[in-house]
C-alpha cells in the first residue's frame, strides 16, 4: 500500500477566533452595563423645548440629576423621593461635595451641581419644590435640561 | 479494509460553525455603540439661584430696572386667576404688557425682542447687567417657564432668577 503525503502548501491554517470572541463579549457586557446605568439616571420624560439649549459637555465636579415626572414624582437614580427626602438627600450630597470659600462658613454655597430634568407638562410647583430644597441647602449651581427638537 | 474505513469515520472532527454567532455579536455591539450615542440629544440651559441665603440683615437692594416676567394662570372663561390646575390658560405679562397668543400660547418671540430692548436700555449698575426674574404661578406647565428662560438666554441676559413660590401668611 502506498501512502500519499499531503503537500505542505495545502496544510490548513486555522484562525483562532476564541480571543476575539472573548473581547467582543466583554465589550458587549460593558455597553450593556453602561446603558443600563444611564437609563437609571435618565427617566423616560418628555423634555421641554428650548432652541438655546447647549449640548451636554464634560461635567466637572460633583453633579446630581433630578428627574421630575409629569405627575410630580421626583426620581433620582431610579428611585422615587418625597420632597422631604429630597431636602435631606441634598443636605448630605451638598456637604459631601464641599463648600466654596466664604467669610460666613455656615452659609457658604455648595460646590454641588444640580441638573433638573423635568417633564414639559409638569406643574411649575413641582420644580419650585426642588429649587426651594436646593436653596435651603446652599446649592446654587443649577441647570435645566431641555431638548432642541 | 472495511475495518479501516470505520475507524476513520470515528475520528472525524465535529466543527462548530462560529460565523453566524460572530455576525450576531457584532450586530449587538454596533447596536449598543449607536444607542449610547443617541442618548446625548438632551441639552441644558444654565440657571443660577441667587446667592443670598442667610447673608446680611439689611434691606435687600431692589433694582427698579429689573424685569419681572409673570406667568399667570387664568380661567379661560372669566379671565381671572384660578387655582384649578386642569382648567386654565397661561398669560404672559411683563409690567403692564400682556403678550398676545400665537398658536395657542403666549408670543415668546415678542418677549425675546422686548428683552433685547430692555437689556440695551438698562441703566442699572449690576455686575451681570439687567436682572430678570421669572415669576410663574404653581399651576403653569414647566414648558412655559423654559420658554421664558430660553428667551432670556437668547437675549443674552445673564442674571436670571426664579421667584420663590408664594406661601400663606401665618
Amino acid at each position: 500500500m502506498k501512502l500519499t503525503r499531503r503537500p505542505a502548501e495545502e496544510a490548513r491554517t486555522d484562525l483562532n477566533m476564541t480571543p476575539m470572541i472573548d473581547i467582543v463579549f466583554l465589550l458587549i457586557i460593558f455597553f450593556l452595563v453602561v446603558s443600563e446605568l444611564s437609563t437609571l439616571q435618565l427617566e423616560e420624560i418628555t423634555l421641554p423645548r428650548a432652541d438655546e439649549a447647549e449640548p451636554i459637555g464634560h461635567e466637572h465636579g460633583d453633579h446630581v440629576l433630578v428627574n421630575v415626572r409629569e405627575d410630580g414624582t421626583i426620581r433620582i437614580g431610579g428611585r422615587s423621593h418625597s420632597r422631604e427626602q429630597l431636602t435631606d438627600w441634598l443636605a448630605v450630597e451638598s456637604d459631601a461635595a464641599g463648600h466654596e470659600a466664604s467669610a460666613d462658613a455656615t452659609h457658604a454655597p455648595s460646590k454641588l451641581h444640580v441638573t433638573i430634568r423635568a417633564h414639559a407638562d409638569t406643574e411649575f410647583e413641582n420644580v419650585q419644590a426642588i429649587l426651594g430644597a436646593c436653596s435651603e441647602n446652599g446649592v446654587y449651581r443649577m441647570r435645566v435640561m431641555a431638548t432642541r427638537e | 479494509m472495511a475495518r479501516k474505513k470505520k475507524k476513520m469515520k470515528a475520528v472525524e472532527e465535529a466543527k462548530l460553525e462560529l460565523t453566524p454567532m460572530i455576525d450576531c455579536v457584532f450586530l449587538l455591539l454596533i447596536f449598543f455603540m449607536c444607542s449610547m450615542e443617541f442618548k446625548k440629544t438632551d441639552g441644558i440651559i444654565k440657571a443660577f439661584l441667587p446667592k443670598n441665603r442667610g447673608q446680611g440683615t439689611g434691606t435687600p437692594e431692589i433694582d427698579l430696572n429689573e424685569v419681572r416676567i409673570k406667568l399667570l394662570w387664568y380661567d379661560p372663561n372669566s379671565l381671572r386667576p384660578t387655582e384649578d390646575k386642569d382648567n386654565g390658560v397661561v398669560i404672559l405679562k411683563v409690567g403692564t404688557k400682556v403678550y398676545p397668543d400665537v398658536n395657542g400660547m403666549p408670543d415668546y418671540e415678542l418677549l425675546y425682542q422686548d428683552l433685547i430692548g430692555f437689556r440695551e436700555n438698562y441703566k442699572g449698575g449690576g455686575e451681570k447687567g439687567l436682572p430678570c426674574i421669572i415669576d410663574g404661578r404653581k399651576q403653569v406647565p414647566f414648558q412655559h417657564v423654559v420658554f421664558c428662560l430660553n428667551a432670556c438666554v437668547k437675549a443674552k441676559i445673564q442674571d436670571v432668577t426664579f421667584a420663590a413660590p408664594e406661601k400663606p401668611y401665618n
